[in-house]
Order: structure tokens, then sequence, then C-alpha cells
């Protein structure tokens, strides 16, 4: 889906031009036609039941197979209808999941630059609650127009065969019906979005306020809040009023057409058959199927509603399936620990130099820490040696090759990262520790562990390594999160180790214990470490202070060891 | 139930159902005229007047129908919103003196997002169940009564049809998709834990084993919601094909019962088509019903949940009879024990300490050691179990609760800041500061970044989100320093600045006149100014396995 040119269709549009989607239209259209033969059976026996009966012809009794037939005919078509609710379920839930699994992949190519700090949240509402409201596009609106595309123009066209005048009634109609349709959709269901969009901002005023208000308590403010609140929302209430008054004046106007019409079938009709131009039989047909040309497509509209609610949510969805994707190297990464430099390396967030021509040498086994006020680029050099942002000017290069250049895997495998807070899978220690390599024994394992410092945490646990961690491994602490990060990166046996503030979060007393795991695993590799700490800096033989993105010059001398 | 109920205003909920069921009817009866006008037209009256008052009543039915429907939908939304008015402020007056001890910390920001979902789910309780049930309630049994007039029996069956498709399929319906409903919810679930645990980890897997672990769960997980969806899809179609199937036994009945009557002589012909069409239109009044069936759980247990907050006991309250605020400021712990509710052991045990007025004390210890703790108390947010806290000698719990937050200013760990102007944010803690006096506290805490642009008057996003976690950290701090307070409560003023700033910042704070008690990891950036008090570590985060 993503090889077509982005602006060529509306994102609720690639939506619907997905195959799944395809296929679920043309399963609606010939259930339509079915839909439509069974409308035209049922009601043709309805209304000879009607006439014979009012005209004194038969008893009821009399008709019951006829009866039965208008009703049979009946119930065939509600099948149809939950079967084709059900095929608009399944696909619609098959959709999803590929557009989940498509988004995840893309987040994995994409990688963390792509999904940086605040936007976190945003991303996975994106995957969540974003491709969920496609439902409303797939499940409901495409059903909803494949039906509406094949009846009515059926119906109306059984009807100008029976009747032509309230056939031309019906063509005539029908596509200011549609005019109206649109209207609704577009004019005022604009306006109404907008109104439901103050709601949502609404709903986060009132989030904000509930958040903060241990701050407005402690401040005594939180009385003068409530009373804050009430007023935002009544003036949102009055001002959307406003806009609804006119917003739902063209649904108005739709369902008064579509009813009108109806009535003026009805009295035309009646007047005709006043004058002995029609027969009752034909006539209670014509009237029992005008309604059904009008159904589908006041159906539609409420359909409409709920597709222009996934639209937002299709456009997030689009946007990030249609980032542009990093060009994936595939030259091999080195064997040995490599020399690593950064030449004239130039980052831009925004209009923002993160990093500004920065040069850093890192020759094999040196070890350096980037220490720095927040926001100097410690972090955006990190990326940059993880591969998972692209310079904007300058070069990463590693033995001399561009870090592009090389086969991203290939050279996360030479890399170990440990940051300051670890993320542990929801899996065992044993898995969390393999993640550093997947095909590492039982043995190296256990090495790993008792290497990082865990021998004796494992021990304690009920399963050893093989002991589930749990939702966000809630019973380790922060200094054991990260030993298992150490841990991971002792079994990875990884070239350069690539530590980004590990011991942040930690007392002085955890600390030292951490930073001699650290001063074991950084032999025979070339480390690099941001952190702001100070105990940190004795395992390092030089100390680079970065600033507003640059280098500091001069540099501050080496550190005693 | 009850508690959602009590939030609606009846006249106006009221005029949404009368004119709900004026749609529904409209329509019906637009039905009904035309069939018998049809009828009535088949069998050639001497003059086209006798049908004239049918062809009024067509003509009536099909305007009145689209004009009541316009003014239904703007009376239901316009008691939505309302309503939505109502619910915020009865869940914030609720909330406010559950605050702040209730909403601090990981069970805070629980009950938040709970509060958060329960208000959306509130909101609701006209346009998703009132109205609709009083609908199906009204516009049903007037169909009913007027079919009573020309066919009683043909009425009860309609009756019974309309319970059979308002109460029985919904119920049977939610009773068995429980479980299904059970499964996506899971599922669901399981797919955002997961996908949040990857974004925040993405780095981490990738650099672990290129994201296959983390995939693979994925996928599983995506399989597991997948399948949930579609057990789910089968009981919707089984409901679809009731709610279209069902009204043909309506008509059914109609045209054999009164069809009869009609063949017995006993009944005008006219009304053979008015009824059975009649009835048909009728099945309109239950249409809302599935929906509004599922809806009912969600709003029961969202306005329960309401209700339980009003009936919380706040952690603290003011006291029967005050006493008037002491002239001096001096803290002191004596023998304070807290545990919070549900802890298995105390938080602090035993706890003194005395904070003369205009002392500098920087409480430290590991995690967990209740170094957030002291500050609670110190601003009455708690009280202790045992012990007391004194304020100018004063035991807090004397005082009145007003007294004593308008003499300390308290700045959280993650510092709150409103979504609104710089400026707005640094005057919750003086509200006439003046351009001046925030320009200067500003620069004495590093802001003036943020000062020059956005300036006091930009926009700090939502939650403060155009600013980075250091300057929101500041932003807390310059708030309290602005406060008319004779003691400053600061949890963590320095945690996300780098040593130059926390130098800066810890100066600013010894100079400052009044008492100053702060929490801190990093006791190794304050001078001798500060009295440094260690609590005993009593936390998990000691590393005690290790032997460095």
């Amino acid at each position: 889906m993503r090889d077509r040119r982005p602006g060529e269709r509306s994102p609720t549009g690639r939506v619907l031009a997905l195959p799944g989607s395809r296929r679920l239209v043309v399963v609606c259209g010939l259930l339509g036609v079915g839909v439509w033969v069974l409308l035209v059976v049922q009601w043709a026996l309805v209304a000879a039941v009607v006439s014979t009966v009012a005209t004194g012809g038969a008893t009821p009794a009399e008709l019951s197979g006829t009866l039965a037939g208008a009703l049979a005919a009946w119930g065939a078509r509600a099948l149809l209808v939950g079967v084709r609710d059900r095929a608009a379920a399944r696909t619609s839930a098959r959709v999803r999941r590929g557009l989940r699994e498509a988004l995840l992949r893309q987040l994995l190519v994409l990688g963390p630059g792509a999904v940086a700090g605040e936007r976190a949240g945003e991303l996975v509402t994106t995957v969540t609650e974003g491709v969920g409201k496609l439902d409303g596009v797939v499940g409901r609106y495409l059903p909803g127009v494949a039906t509406a595309a094949v009846v009515p123009p059926l119906v109306a066209v059984t009807v100008l065969v029976l009747d032509p005048a309230s056939g031309g009634l019906l063509l005539l109609t029908g596509p200011l019906v549609l005019v109206f349709l649109w209207l609704t959709g577009t004019l005022a269901a604009r306006a109404a979005r907008g109104s439901w969009e103050t709601l949502a901002q609404l709903g986060a005023v009132l989030v904000d306020t509930l958040r903060v208000l241990p701050t407005l308590v402690a401040y005594g403010r939180a009385r003068g809040s409530t009373r804050w609140l009430t007023e935002v929302s009544e003036a949102h209430r009055v001002s959307t009023m406003r806009v609804l008054r006119t917003a739902f004046l063209s649904g108005f106007v739709l369902e008064f057409g579509a009813v009108l019409c109806t009535a003026l079938v009805a009295v035309t009709v009646g007047v005709r058959l006043f004058q002995g131009g029609m027969e009752l039989e034909r006539a209670l047909l014509v009237l029992l199927l005008t309604p059904e040309f009008f159904a589908p497509l006041r159906a539609l509209g409420a359909d409409r509603h709920a597709s222009l609610e996934g639209r937002p949510a299709a456009e997030r969805v689009f946007a990030l399936l249609d980032a542009p994707q990093p060009v994936r190297g595939t030259a091999a990464a080195p064997a040995g620990v490599p020399h690593v430099q950064l030449r004239g390396v130039t980052v831009r967030h925004g209009d923002r130099a993160a990093l500004d021509g920065v040069d850093l040498d890192l020759p094999p086994l040196s070890r350096t820490a980037l220490v720095g006020p927040s926001g100097a680029g410690k972090t955006t050099a990190v990326r940059l040696l993880l591969g998972f942002t692209v310079p904007d000017a300058g070069a990463v290069l590693v033995d001399g090759v561009p870090l592009p250049a090389l086969d991203p895997d290939g050279w996360r495998a030479r890399v170990a990262y440990v940051p300051e807070r670890p993320w542990l899978l929801p899996g065992t220690v044993a898995d969390n520790v393999r993640l550093g390599r997947p095909g590492a024994t039982d043995a190296e394992v256990a090495d790993a562990l008792r290497r990082a410092g865990l021998a004796g945490l494992v021990g304690r646990l009920p399963q050893g390594a093989a002991t589930p961690l749990g939702e966000d491994a809630a019973r380790l602490s922060g200094g054991e999160r990260v030993r298992l990060a150490l841990a991971r990166a002792f079994v990875k046996d990884a070239a350069v180790l690539v530590l980004d503030e590990p011991t942040g979060q930690l007392d002085a007393a955890t600390e030292a214990g951490v930073l001699a795991a650290l001063d074991d695993l950084a032999r025979g590799r070339t480390v690099v470490t941001v952190t702001h700490r100070t105990a940190p800096l004795a395992l390092h033989d030089r100390v680079v202070v970065l600033e507003d993105g640059r280098v500091r010059v001069p540099a501050v001398p080496a550190v005693p060891r | 139930m009850r508690e959602a109920l009590s939030l609606l205003r009846w006249p106006r909920t009221a005029l949404a159902v009368v004119l709900g069921a004026g749609t529904v009817l409209s329509g019906a009866a637009l039905l009904a005229a035309s069939g018998a006008l049809i009828t009535g037209a088949a069998q050639r009256p001497s003059t086209l007047l006798a049908l004239m008052p049918l062809i009024t009543a067509v003509r009536f039915f099909g305007v009145s129908r689209a004009a009541v429907r316009y003014t239904e939908r703007l009376v239901t939304h316009d008691v939505t919103l309302r309503m939505v008015t109502r619910v915020r402020a009865r869940v914030l007056e609720r909330l406010v003196p559950l605050a702040p001890a209730a909403l601090t910390g990981a069970r805070g920001g629980e009950l938040l997002s709970r509060v958060r979902a329960d208000v959306d789910e509130l909101q609701g309780v006209v346009v998703r169940l009132v109205a609709p049930a009083g609908v199906a309630v009204l516009a049903g049994g007037v169909a009913v009564g007027l079919t009573a007039l020309v066919s009683p029996p043909t009425a009860a069956v309609l009756a019974v049809l309309l319970a059979v498709l308002g109460i029985a399929v919904p119920a049977v319906a939610a009773r068995a998709g429980r479980r299904a409903a059970v499964a996506v919810a899971r599922a669901d679930a399981d797919v955002a834990a997961d996908t949040l645990d990857l974004v925040r980890g993405l780095a981490d897997a990738l650099s672990g084993d290129g994201g296959a672990t983390a995939l693979r769960g994925l996928l599983g997980h995506l399989d597991r919601q997948e399948a949930a969806e579609r057990a789910a899809a089968r009981l919707t179609a089984v409901t679809t094909v009731c709610r279209e199937g069902v009204p043909a036994l309506g008509l059914g009945a109609a045209l054999w019962l009164v069809g009869s009557d009609v063949a017995a002589g006993t009944t005008d012909p006219l009304l053979l088509a008015a009824c059975a069409l009649g009835v048909l239109g009728a099945f309109e009044a239950v249409g809302g019903m599935g929906a509004a069936w599922s809806a009912a759980g969600g709003i029961r247990a969202a306005a329960g949940r309401v209700r339980e907050l009003g009936e919380r006991r706040p952690a603290v309250a003011d006291p029967a009879d005050p006493r008037p605020l002491p002239a001096g400021s001096a803290l002191r712990f004596d023998d304070v024990t807290l545990t919070y509710p549900g802890a298995t052991r105390p938080a602090l045990a035993g706890f003194d300490l005395a904070v003369p007025d205009g002392a500098k004390v920087a409480l430290t210890g590991s995690s967990g050691a209740g170094k957030s703790s002291v500050l609670a108390l110190a601003l009455r947010a708690r009280d202790p179990d045992t012990g007391r806290v004194t304020l100018g000698g004063v035991d807090l719990r004397r005082l009145p609760l007003e007294g004593v937050r308008s003499r300390t200013a308290w700045s959280a760990q993650a510092p709150q800041v409103l979504g609104g102007t710089l400026a707005g944010n640094l005057r919750l803690g003086r509200h006439d500061a003046t351009d001046a006096e925030l320009h200067a506290v500003l620069a004495d805490v590093g802001l003036d970044r943020v000062a020059a642009t956005p300036g006091l008057d930009g926009w700090v996003g939502e939650g403060g989100e155009r600013l980075s976690a250091g300057e929101r950290a500041r932003v807390g701090l310059a708030r309290a320093l602005l406060a008319r307070a004779d003691v400053l409560l600061l949890d963590e003023p320095t945690a996300h600045l780098d040593p130059g700033l926390t130098a800066r910042v810890l100066d600013r704070l010894a100079r400052d006149p009044r008492t100053v008690l702060l929490v801190t990891h990093d006791p190794a950036a304050l001078d001798g100014r500060w009295r440094v008090v260690d609590l005993a570590e009593a936390g998990a985060d000691t590393g005690a396995p290790v032997s460095p």
C-alpha cells in the first residue's frame, strides 16, 4: 500500500482501497442484489394479501400460503443482512489487524528517533485506539455505501416499471437527497466536528485540572478551578448549540425530502386510484417499495458520521506508514573492536541544531564520558552511535565506513546499549538476558548474570533465571534493572558499549556496585558513557563536554584513574 | 445508577424523550395514513373530498416527522452538553477534599485515568441510556394503545414483540456476549500494553535483537485480538437477524388478525393496511435499545465509582474548632509513624525532626525511605498514624487546613504544570505578583531563556509539554519561591538539572530567609549551609545482593 503516491487519495479512501475492503465491497454489492430481490417478493406478496382481503376477495386463512411466502422472504432477507454485518465485522477485524502489524513493523524500521519523548503516547494511541476507530470506516461506512449504491437504484427501476410517475419522482428526489447527504457530511459535519474537537479539548482541560489538583489544593486554588471549569463548559455549550442549530438543518432537509417523497407518492397514487387509473395491488406495492428506496440512503447518513470519526485516525495511521524509511545499508559490520569517528556531525531537530559540527574520535578500547547540561546533545550522540539517527551533515565512520552503509542489524549486534532505566521484557530473567543474543546457552546466560552481579538475586528467585519478571518487572529494584541490562551486554559480547546515564536513578551504594560490574564489562571494548553524575567518570580515560550541540574546547583533561 | 440519574434535569430530559417518541410515532402514523389513503382511494368514494382528511394526515405527518426530529436532536445535544458541565463539576467537587493525598503517586495516576473514563461514560447517560429507554416505553406504549383501538389481539402481539426486541434480545445478547466482550477488552489491553512497552523500549529492543522478540509477542496478541473480535462479530450478526426479522411477525399477525376481522365485516377495510403498516413503523421505538442495554452496565459502574469518591474519607479534614495560626513557623516531627493504606510496612516509623524558623534542611536516603512522606506530613496532605507534627508549636491537626497551606509552599517531584501561560502557572503561587517579580524569580532559577521565548504570556502546552522536564521542575520551584509562605517544601527540585544549575539553585535556596525543607538524592551537591538528614533506608532499591 505504500507504493501509491501520497495525496492521490484521501486517507479514508486508502483504507477503503485495501484488498480486504475491496472484497467486502463486492460481497456487500452481491448481497444487496439478493436483498432487492427478496424485498420485491416480500412486498408483492404483502400487497397481494392486503388488496385481496381489503376488497373482500378472500379471508387471510385462504391466503395463508401467500402470507407464509411473504414471511419467508422477509426472514431470508434478515439473514442476508446478518451475513452482511458479519462479513463486515470480520473484514474490519482483519483489515485493522493488518494495519496494526504494518504500523508496528514501520516503528521498528523507523527506530527510536521517530518515537522520541512526548510522542510515545500519541503513537501508542494511533496503533490502538486510532486503528480501532477505522472500524467505523470498514465495518460500517463501507457496507453502507455498497448497499446504498445497489439497492436504491434497483428499487427505483422496479418502481419505474410498476408506475412511471412514482418512479420518476424517486429518480428526481434521489439525487437531491444525495446532495443533501453530501452537505450533511461536509459543511455541517465540519461544524459539528469542530464542536467535538472543542469537546475533546475540554476533556483535556478537565484532565489537566485533575492532574494539577494537588498543587491547586496546596495553593488554595481548588474552589476557583471548579467555578472556572463550569464557566468554560457552559460557554462551550452555548457556542456549540449555536453551531448545531444550522448544522442539523441539512439533516432536517434530508429527512424532510425523504418523508415528503413518500407522502407525495402516497397522495398521487391515491388520487390516481380514485380516478380509476390504477389497481390497488400495484399501488400498494409502489407505496411499500418507496421507503425502501430511501432507507439505505438515510442509514448512510449515520454511517458517514462513523467514517468521519475515523478520518483523523486514518490520517495519523497513513502519515506514519508513509514516513520515509531510512536506507538500510548492506555492508557487514567489522569483526574486531572498530575505530569510530564522528566527523563534523550536525543533527537538526526542527530549526534547532541538537549537534552542530561535532568531531569526536573514539579509538578502539577508548573510554569516553560525555557530560554537559541537559539539551546539550548527549542523547543525540548516543542515538547516532546506535544508528537510530542519521546526521544532517557530516558522518559517523566505523573503521572509515559511513555507518548508514552498514547493515543496521549487523552493527547493532556489535553494540550494547544500557540506558538509565532499561526496558525489560515481560518474560523471564533469562529471556531478558537472551535479548542480547537469542542463541545464548543456559550456561552463557548464567555466566552473564554472575558477572553482572545478579547471582545472588537469581539464587533467591523461586525458579532461578527461569522466573517470570511480571508486568514491568515490578519486583526488581532500579539497580537490579541496570544490572540485568549489563548481563544482556555481557552475553552479547559487543565491541562497543554505549551507556546513557546508567546510574542516573541509583543511590550512592547501589551506584558503586553497578560501576564495579561495569568496569569488568568495559574490558576489551570501546566505551561511551553519557552521565551527569560524578562517580562514573572515574571509569573513563577522558571526559568530553558537550554544550549547545558543540564540543567545548579546550577539553577537560583526562580524569586520573 | 441513582448517582447517574441524580445528575439529570428532568424537564429537559422528558422533553427529549417526548420529542424522540414523537419522531417515531410520526413515522408510524405516516405509514398508517398512507396505507389507509390508498385503500380508501381504491374503494372509489363518491368525491375526492372524502379522502381529504387522510391526504391532509399524510402531508402533516410527512412534515412533522422531519421537524420533530430536528428539534429532538437539538434538545438531546443541549441536554448532553449541560450534563457534561454538571458531571465535571461534581467529579471535581468530590476530588478536591481527597487531594492531594489520593491523587499523588502511582495510585493517584490510576485514579485520574479512571475518573477521566468515568466522566466520559457518565456524560452519555441521556443520549445512550435514558432517551432510548424512555422513547421505547413512551412510543411503544402509545403505538400499542392505538393498535388496541383497532384490534386488541394485534396490540398484544405487538407488545410482546416490542418486549422481545427491546428487552429479551438485548439481554440475551449481553449475557451471551459477556465472554466475547471480556476477551476483546483483554486483547485490546494486551495489545496496548505491549505496544507501549515496545515504543518505550524501542532502543533497547532494537539494539538487543532487532525487535524480533518484542514483535513476536505482539503478533501473538494481535492474532488473539482478531479472534476475539470475530467471535464478537458472530453474536452481532445474530442480533441483526433478530432486529431485521422480528417485525415480520408483527406484520404477519396484523394481516392475519385484522384481516380476519375485515373478512368477517367487523372492521373497516381501510384499517387493514393502516394497522399493518403502523405496526411495522412502531418497531422503530425499540431501535435504540440494543445500544442502550450495552451502555447501561458501563454507565452504572462509572456512576458507582463516582459515588464512591464522595463516600471516601479524606486523608485530612479541618478541625471542628481550629486554633488561630501561631506566630512562628518552626516545624517539629515528634515520634511520627505513617503507614500508607494497603502498605505492609510503615513509610516512616518513629521519625523525629526539628526544623527551626529559617533552617535549611535536606532529606536524603534511598527511594522508599519516606522522604516525600515527610513533605506530605508538613503540608498536611496526610496525618501521622501516631506521633505529631507541629507548626509553631501547635499540632497541625488543630489548625485550619487553609491556614497550614498558606504557610507552606510545595513543589511536587514531577511538578505540576497547568496547561496555560507561564505567568498563569507562576501566579498560582502568588496571584498578585507583578511581571517584574515573575522575571526576577525566573532568573533566579535559570529560566531566563523561557522568560524571553515563549515569554510570560506564552502557552506552555497541555500539562506543560512544551517545556522540558528540567524546565517544568524549575517552574514548580519558581512558583514555590513566589508564594507568601514561611516554609518551602521542595521534592527533588534539582533532579533534572546539570551540576552548574544545581549549584546555582541550591545557593538561591540557601540564601532565602525562609525555612527550606527539600528532598534530594544527590547530597554531594549540598554545602555547609545545609543540614543533611539521612532517612534510614528501608527501601527496596539497595542493590543488597551485590558485593562491589
